[in-house]
C-alpha cells in the first residue's frame, strides 16, 4: 500500500487489518473534510519525541464508539472541533484496536479523504 | 525547587496524550491536559494531584475543571513541550487567574477510568505499565497438592526462557536498518524480571524491565510475537522448515534447548502474555508429545542452529599461521577479531591487510565461562572474498 506519510519499519504492524467498511468517529475541525484533519501526531510534529512509539506516532485515532467520546468537546484541544462518524473501507488502510477499549489507530493509504460523513450529535 | 515532570499514564489518547498522569521527581503525582497546540509547541496544564483525589477522579466523581482551577495545593503549572525528548519536562508555576479561559475544559468534564478486563495478566500489565508473561512450568513435582519445583528445573527454565525472549527479540530486530536497529540494541529491552509467583502448575510472574511507553507499546510485544510464531509450528511440523529457515541462528539454538527442556525434563509449559496496549492476553502451550516432532526436526537441520554474520571492511591484522583475524566493518566501525576453526578448508593466505576492502562471511558461536557465566562472542571465518 502506498502510505500517507513516511513509516518507520516494520510499520504497521503486522497484526494491522484492512477495515470492512466499518464506522468509525473521529474529531475534526473542518467541514467538507480535509486533508489536515487527517495528519498524525508525527506529520504535525516531525521532531517531538513524547514517549510513543514512532509507529504509533505515524498513526490516526479513531473510535468505535462515539458515546464513550462525545463528551470529549469539552475539553480545550476539541473545542470547536466536530465529532463525525467515518466509514472506512478496505482500500483506506489499516486499523488496529490499540490502547483503551474504544481506540483504533489506523494509518491511511495516500490520498484517502473519506467521501462522505456523518456528523455525530453531541 | 525545579519541579521535573516524568509522565507515567496517558487517560485519553487521541493522535497524542490530551490527558495524562505524571509524577514530579519526589513522586507528587500530576494530571496534565492538553491546552494549546501551535506549530511549535504543546501546552499543557498541570495540577497536583493526590492518590485519593485521582482516584476519586478516575471513578467520575470530580469535575476536571475543579482539578484545573482549585488544585488541593493551590499551584498550577504549565510544561511545555516543544520539538525534543519529551521524557522529562520542566514544570512552570502559573498564576490561575492568569490562566486563559480557552486552555480550561469546560464544566461538567467527568472521567470514568474503563474497568480492565478479568484477565490478572492484562491487569497486571496495565496496572505495572509492562509487558507481562505468566510461564507455567508443570514438571513432575510440582502435580501434586504442594506447589514446588526443583531448584535445578527453575533455575534452567528461567535461564532457557530469558535466552529465548534475548534472541527471538534480537531477530526480530534484524530487517531494520542499522542506525534503527543501535537503537532498540540495548539489553534493558528483552531482560526480563520475576516478580511474583502463583499456583496453576508453578507459575512465574514475569514483567519487562523497561515500563511500557505512553501508548502501552512495550519493547517485549516483538520477541514474544516471535516466540508465539515459533510455538506455533509445533502444531503443524510439517510446515515449519521454511519458517525456521527465516528464524536460523541463535534463536533455533536457543528454541531447541527449549523444546530440549520439555521432553528431557517432562516440563509441559504454558505461557501468557500481553502488553498494556493490547490489553488482551495470548497464549500458547506445549507438552512433551508435541514438542518431540518439532525437535526431531531441529535435530536433523543442524544448519539452522548456525548464525551467520557479515563483514565488509579492510583487515587490520591477519595471521596466517595462527588463523587469526581483524576486520573493521564499515557499517558499525568497529574491529571484529576470529580465527578459523580446526578443521576449517578455509585458507588465510592471500589476505592483505589495509588497502582492500573484503567481505568475510562467518559463524557467531555465544559460548558461556564456566565459573563466571558471562558470555562471550567468537567469529569463525566460512568465506572471504574482495568487496
Amino acid at each position: 500500500m502506498d502510505w500517507a506519510e513516511k513509516l518507520p519499519q516494520q510499520c504497521p504492524p503486522a497484526e494491522a487489518t484492512q477495515p470492512n467498511n466499518t464506522a468509525y468517529y473521529r474529531y475534526v475541525a473542518t467541514i467538507p473534510l480535509c486533508e489536515a484533519d487527517f495528519h498524525s501526531h508525527r506529520k504535525l510534529f516531525p521532531l517531538k519525541k513524547f514517549g510513543v512509539d514512532e509507529c504509533t506516532a505515524n498513526s490516526l485515532s479513531v473510535f468505535s464508539n462515539p458515546e464513550k467520546i462525545k463528551d470529549w468537546s469539552k475539553l480545550p484541544n476539541f473545542k470547536g472541533k466536530k465529532l463525525i462518524e467515518i466509514v472506512l473501507p478496505p482500500e483506506s488502510g489499516v486499523v488496529i484496536k490499540s490502547g483503551k477499549e474504544n481506540h483504533y489507530s489506523w494509518w491511511r493509504v495516500k490520498n484517502f479523504i473519506p467521501e462522505t460523513h456523518k456528523l455525530v450529535a453531541i | 525547587m525545579k519541579r521535573i515532570l516524568i509522565p507515567k499514564e496517558v487517560l485519553i489518547y487521541v493522535d497524542g496524550p490530551e490527558l495524562f498522569v505524571g509524577n514530579d521527581q519526589v513522586g507528587a503525582h500530576y494530571i496534565c491536559l492538553l491546552s494549546e497546540t501551535s506549530d511549535n509547541f504543546e501546552r499543557y496544564l498541570c495540577a497536583p494531584i493526590s492518590t485519593e483525589r485521582l482516584s476519586n477522579f478516575n471513578l467520575g466523581q470530580i469535575d476536571l475543571l475543579d482539578i484545573i482551577t482549585a488544585p488541593e495545593t493551590g499551584e498550577l503549572f504549565t510544561a511545555i513541550i516543544r520539538d525534543s525528548e519529551a521524557s522529562e519536562i520542566p514544570l512552570h508555576l502559573i498564576d490561575i487567574a492568569d490562566v486563559s479561559s480557552a486552555w480550561l475544559p469546560e464544566k461538567g468534564f467527568f472521567f470514568v477510568k474503563e474497568d480492565l478486563p478479568g484477565e490478572l495478566v492484562v491487569q497486571e500489565s496495565c496496572a505495572k505499565n509492562k509487558g507481562i508473561v505468566h510461564l507455567a512450568l508443570n514438571p513432575p513435582e510440582a502435580r501434586g497438592d504442594d506447589t514446588k519445583i526443583d531448584i535445578m528445573t527453575l533455575a534452567d527454565s528461567s535461564k532457557i526462557f530469558q535466552n529465548l525472549v534475548k534472541f527471538a527479540y534480537k531477530k526480530s530486530l534484524s530487517g531494520l536498518k542499522p542506525d534503527l536497529r543501535k537503537k532498540y540494541e540495548s539489553a534493558d529491552n528483552y531482560e526480563l524480571e520475576a516478580y511474583a509467583c502463583s499456583n496453576g502448575s508453578f507459575k512465574l510472574h514475569l514483567q519487562s524491565k523497561l515500563n511500557a511507553d505512553l501508548s502501552g507499546y512495550a519493547e517485549l510485544f516483538r520477541a514474544m510475537t516471535k516466540i508465539d510464531e515459533l510455538m506455533q509450528l509445533a502444531e503443524d511440523p510439517e510446515k515449519a522448515i521454511e519458517v525456521l529457515k527465516l528464524n536460523k541462528g541463535h534463536l533455533i539454538g536457543a528454541f531447541k534447548k527449549f523444546l530440549a527442556l520439555i521432553i528431557e525434563k517432562n516440563v509441559p509449559l504454558y505461557y501468557e502474555w500481553t502488553t498494556p496496549q493490547h490489553r488482551k492476553s495470548f497464549r500458547k502451550s506445549i507438552t512433551k508429545e508435541t514438542a518431540k516432532p518439532l525437535y526431531e526436526l531441529l535435530l536433523d537441520t543442524k544448519e539452522l542452529d548456525i548464525e551467520q554474520k557479515e563483514f565488509i571492511g579492510e583487515v587490520t591484522k591477519v595471521d596466517i599461521e595462527a588463523g587469526q583475524w581483524t576486520i573493521i566493518n564499515e557499517e558499525d566501525k568497529k574491529h571484529y577479531s576470529g580465527k578459523l576453526d580446526a578443521d576449517s578448508p578455509v585458507s588465510l593466505s592471500g589476505i592483505t591487510a589495509g588497502g582492500i576492502r573484503y567481505k568475510f562471511i562467518c559463524e557467531e558461536r555465544i559460548e558461556e565461562e564456566t565459573v563466571s557465566g558471562k558470555e562471550k562472542t567468537f567469529y569463525f571465518l566460512i568465506s572471504h572474498q574482495p568487496a
